[in-house]
């Protein structure tokens, strides 16, 4: 990795050099970095009202220059960028912010250097390795900063992902799944796979499939569902697949989709009265069939 | 030039039960007659629908299986279906032909 930053040992050396003649420096430089942070919206929104904080976070910025400039890459201080990073990504600092943060606060390294009352010899090629190792340092930040955001997207889709297929036991042997949004063919993979697991843990005799929530089914996402209710009849589940609305029952019928012993309805209420009807329980009063509207 | 009650459906709640007196001429208006049926269906929730043909005296290839998906498309709804009111001369179509 330092290869590619083409960082040797004689540049890690001259970056000491400069860490000795800025020594006295680096209060003001980590001054400077504030000045500059100041004005930005950020600045109001960590430090707004609490002083103690940034006399500390000063202080650990001072800390972390120092180290910087003894250049003793080991396990240490890689664990100490992450920190730098993770402090970052968790308080959701824009990445902007950081990188420019960099910026001004290198500027500030080179200035002090090039004012020094005594001009160092080969000043061009300490300023050269101080850059390229301020690069590396920011990168390191950066990784982990971009590592937790990752991580942090993928934890909310796997929740999402989740929440997109309960399959509920609605009664004893009675499962229901109210599909809800878009189903594309990695959904409906997810699908089968959890109804048939699920219909093998429970012993369920009946499954509800309710899709008055999916959006759009189209031929191919009939298709699937077809294919879910079918497979369930071969583990001796009986499917009903219920919000048939009217375009989709034109739908079926003008692709002249068989159903064989899928049975249908338009509500779900009617596929649970059907459903509780298969496994004999008894209703308190006879069906009437009250209109919903006239 | 028949008049416009030749193309008129209606619908009719008899206790529970969706009864669409098809019209007598049903020609280009098959898919508005379905549309019709479907939302009708939808609407009232009812598990029986009755398809009364006293009306039509002639129905062609392509309007019997326009009715056919209807009813099949009702089905997919949750309703029985039944056809009543089929004239003599319509079955013994429906015999040869079908």
């Amino acid at each position: 990795m330092l290869n590619k930053f083409q960082i040797t040992e004689v540049e890690l050396t001259r970056v000491r050099e400069v860490g000795h003649l800025l020594e006295n420096s680096l209060e003001q430089i980590v001054a400077d970095f504030y000045a500059w942070l100041e004005p930005q919206e950020e600045y109001r929104i960590f430090f707004g009202s609490n002083t103690k904080l940034l006399d500390r976070v000063m202080a650990s910025q001072v800390a972390n220059w120092r180290t910087f400039f003894t250049c003793k890459l080991d396990e240490t201080y890689f664990a100490s960028r992450r920190h730098i990073g993770a402090v970052h990504a968790h308080i959701n600092l824009p990445n902007d912010i950081y990188y420019a943060g960099m910026c001004v606060s290198l500027q500030s390294i080179l200035h002090h250097l090039r004012t020094l009352k005594t001009q160092p010899p080969e000043r061009e090629k300490l300023e050269s390795a101080v850059i390229k190792l301020v690069f590396f340092d920011t990168y390191l930040v950066a990784e982990e900063i971009s590592r937790i955001q990752k991580e942090k997207l993928n934890v909310s889709n796997q929740a999402m992902h989740a929440l997109s297929t309960p399959v509920l036991p609605v009664w004893d042997g009675v499962l229901l799944l109210p599909l809800m949004g878009v189903i594309d063919s990695a959904r409906s993979q997810e699908i089968m796979n959890k109804v048939l697991t699920k219909i093998s843990e429970n012993g369920a005799h009946i499954f509800v499939l309710d899709i008055s929530g999916v959006s759009i089914v189209d031929t191919a996402v009939a298709n699937q569902l077809i294919r879910v209710a079918k497979a369930t009849g071969l583990m001796g589940c009986q499917s009903i697949i219920s919000g048939i609305s009217p375009s989709i029952a034109r739908t079926l019928v003008e692709l002249g989709t068989e159903l064989g012993s899928i049975k249908t309805t338009a509500t779900l209420r009617d596929a649970l009265d059907l459903a509780l009807k298969e496994i004999g329980v008894a209703r308190a009063r006879p069906m009437n069939i009250t209109p919903l509207a006239h | 030039m028949s008049s416009e009650l030749a193309y008129t459906t209606t619908s009719t709640l008899v206790s529970g039960c969706l009864v669409v007196t098809l019209p007598q001429e049903i020609a280009d208006s098959l898919e508005a007659l379905q549309d019709y049926v479907l939302e009708r269906v939808r609407a009232t929730g009812v598990r029986r629908v009755v398809f009364e043909f006293a009306a039509v005296q002639i129905i062609d290839r392509t309007e019997f299986a326009g009715l056919r998906a209807l009813a099949k498309m009702t089905n997919l709804l949750g309703a029985r279906t039944v056809l009543v009111g089929l004239s003599p001369g319509i079955v013994a179509w429906m015999l040869t032909s079908d």
